[in-house]
């Protein structure tokens, strides 16, 4: 039988992954700074899945919401967008 | 061959994560690029350690009244690395805010988020 739960955890893993690489790929700022909130989201999951429910609870409190606001307040602050020459 | 638990995966992306934060700082040119990389080498950090005390088939370690007292030794993740990393977790909020302050006054100074025209000192 397949787990339900243990598959998102899987796939939890490739997403953790991927939006690291993804959200430093990006030339608009802001949207990389959205991509590490869904990052931290898929991180929130895994921390579920490995047995550490409070560490869950605190990431997604914290990455989500906290980690994106400064970025995003610097960002407002400065530029948004990534000087090319 | 390794086994491809969830723990063993953990750690594939806590080290895939590091190295992905710590290229990022050192290669990417743009000031908070580097530091939404800071914040991912925290994270591949914090993931590693709390993959460190995972138990395949275990329980949260909460010990609930009419639970067995006797296997709750063997079946409980371990506590510590949780316990590190969620102070860990709070620490890299107020570090993130310190460097978020710095990148603004470095832009104010110099009126560029490219770190290698702050590092050779030009004003606009």
């Amino acid at each position: 039988m397949i787990d339900a739960f243990m598959t998102v955890a899987y796939l939890m893993v490739i997403g953790v992954t991927i939006g690291a690489v993804a959200a430093l790929l990006q030339k608009d700022l802001l949207r990389a700074a959205y991509i590490s909130g869904a990052e931290s989201i898929a991180l929130a999951f895994l921390f579920h899945a490995l047995l550490a429910p409070d560490l869950g609870l605190t990431q997604a409190i914290v990455g989500t919401v906290l980690m994106p606001g400064i970025i995003i307040l610097a960002i407002l602050k400065t530029r948004r967008h990534e000087e090319s020459d | 061959m390794i086994e491809l638990t969830l723990q063993t995966l953990s750690f594939l992306a806590a080290a895939l994560l590091v190295i992905i934060g710590m290229a990022g700082m050192l290669y990417l040119d743009n000031l908070i690029k580097k530091l939404i990389a800071f914040t991912l080498l925290s994270d591949g950090v914090n993931l590693a350690l709390v993959s460190l005390g995972y138990v395949q088939g275990g329980i949260v370690p909460i010990l609930e009244p009419g639970a067995s007292l006797s296997d709750f030794p063997n079946e409980a993740a371990l506590i510590f690395g949780p316990g590190i990393v969620l102070t860990n977790i709070v620490i890299g909020v107020s570090t993130t805010a310190i460097l978020a302050a710095l990148i603004v006054i470095l832009y104010k100074r110099y009126g560029t988020l490219k770190a290698s025209k702050v590092l050779k000192g030009e004003h606009e």
